[in-house]
């Protein structure tokens, strides 16, 4: 799954809508190493959501400032979550050393979200996100 | 001891005390403390003591704070004691500051003995307008802020008041929370940096960033096995002696506290962090017990 996370994770999240939609789904199929325009804010705002608000919605404004569907994102869509925060640390390890340490707080809001799907009874791909988690902050921080 | 001109807006507790012990330290005293009496429970939100008479209420409401912010590193001492004193001796070797300082951190001594003057405050949190009338009634000053959270802009904005503060991060790499951690995680060792508070998170015009010696506690890997105490170890007696000893420079090198040079931060620089995971915690941890080779 490392390598290519879309493959399982887009058809078991099943119809996506939202931000999974405009965000989440184009990011992983991307699998590029490159950042595009707003790829960074996106995952920021969505590490803010879930560190501190602690709660995702179906969708949000353009500046993510306001949910414009207050639905809770469900279950099966949290996997992609994860994953995009994983994808994401991935990318960051090919900054430049001074941005570099957006890489841990991806992985830090993977950990977070995982813990978060777990507690609301999510149990599909949390073993190998988890581990996906393990390997790459164990590779990070051994950097 | 020498009064100096500074104003400490004290939020009781390990780190308003670090603050004052390291000033006393150096030989200063500040002109005033603001002590802030909450009249919520800094837990549970509920008005402590409401069913008692007016009279009794603030002093209980004192003596309920304080069992509550010097509860961690009174228990902490008697239940973790060897790790209290590595991680203290740690710190006492980078800071070179005598043991009084770390005693200080218990909240024994009485904090009228810090300052020239102590007044109490009662407000339910930072954006209590009486606390803002208070501060806008000793502007000019500058005021030195103890406590963690957001200070309302409203506080910040008034006219010829400077509000310092001592973030525990190397800035501007370093921001938002559990910045201790994050900088031995990101950098490699503890950074601590001193700024005039703006609105924002740990954006304001910097003082001085600094960065310590890298970690390495004299303890067995045993010790990780309450990696809860190992973290409350740290925010009682590594984290605020650490921000004190960055700010008690800064008040030896500019003991008058007017224009201490400072400069804009890059806000497009660093990363803001949240609270870590505990899975990173536990690195962060193991990274503290490495000994350099």
């Amino acid at each position: 799954m490392q390598d290519n996370p879309a493959k399982d994770l887009i058809p078991y999240a099943g119809q996506t809508v939202g931000f999974t939609e405009t965000f989440l789904v184009p990011f992983l199929e991307r699998q590029d190493a490159s950042w595009r325009a707003g790829d960074r804010a996106a995952l920021e705002a969505l590490c803010r959501k879930v560190d501190i608000a602690k709660k995702v919605w179906k969708d949000y404004s353009p500046d993510w400032k306001t949910a414009r569907v207050k639905e809770p994102l469900p279950l099966n869509w949290w996997p992609l979550l994860v994953a995009a925060f994983l994808q994401g640390a991935t990318q960051a390890q090919s900054l430049p050393a001074d941005e570099r340490p957006v890489c841990l707080k991806f992985l830090n809001s993977a950990f977070r979200a995982l813990d978060l799907y777990r507690a609301a009874g999510g149990k599909d791909f949390a073993d190998e996100l988890e581990q996906w988690a393990d390997d790459l902050a164990g590779r990070e921080i051994a950097a | 001891m020498k009064t100096i001109p500074l104003t400490v807006l004290v939020h009781d507790g390990p780190m308003a005390r670090a603050y004052l012990a390291a000033l006393r330290y150096h030989g200063f005293k500040p002109e005033r403390i603001i002590h802030l009496i909450y009249e919520n429970h800094p837990a549970t939100g509920k008005p402590v003591g409401r069913l008692l008479p007016k009279a009794m209420r603030e002093g209980y409401q004192r003596k309920s704070q304080e069992a509550s912010f010097f509860h961690w590193p009174r228990q902490l001492k008697k239940t973790h004691g060897k790790l209290v004193a590595a991680v203290s001796d740690w710190t006492a070797e980078v800071t070179g500051f005598s043991k009084e300082v770390f005693e200080a951190v218990l909240g024994e001594e009485r904090l009228e003995n810090f300052a020239e003057t102590t007044e109490t405050l009662k407000i339910t949190n930072l954006k209590d307008a009486r606390l803002q009338k208070a501060v806008e009634k000793i502007a000019p000053a500058v005021v030195l802020f103890t406590g963690g959270g957001i200070v309302p802009a409203d506080l910040l904005n008034i006219p010829s008041l400077r509000v310092l503060h001592v973030h525990p991060g190397h800035l501007p790499e370093v921001r938002g929370s559990d910045g201790l951690l994050w900088s031995v995680l990101t950098r490699g060792r503890p950074g601590m940096s001193c700024f005039y508070m703006a609105p924002g998170i740990d954006t304001g015009d910097l003082i001085e960033a600094i960065d310590f010696p890298v970690m390495a506690l004299n303890l067995p890997e045993q010790s990780l096995e309450d990696p809860q105490g190992f973290y409350r170890v740290l925010y009682s007696f590594c984290d605020p002696i650490l921000r004190a000893s960055l700010f008690g420079r800064i008040a030896t090198n500019n003991e008058t506290f007017v224009a201490i040079p400072s400069e804009g931060q890059d806000l497009n620089q660093g990363v803001t962090f949240h609270f870590m995971h505990e899975k990173l915690r536990a690195r962060v941890y193991k990274k503290m017990l490495e000994r350099e080779q």
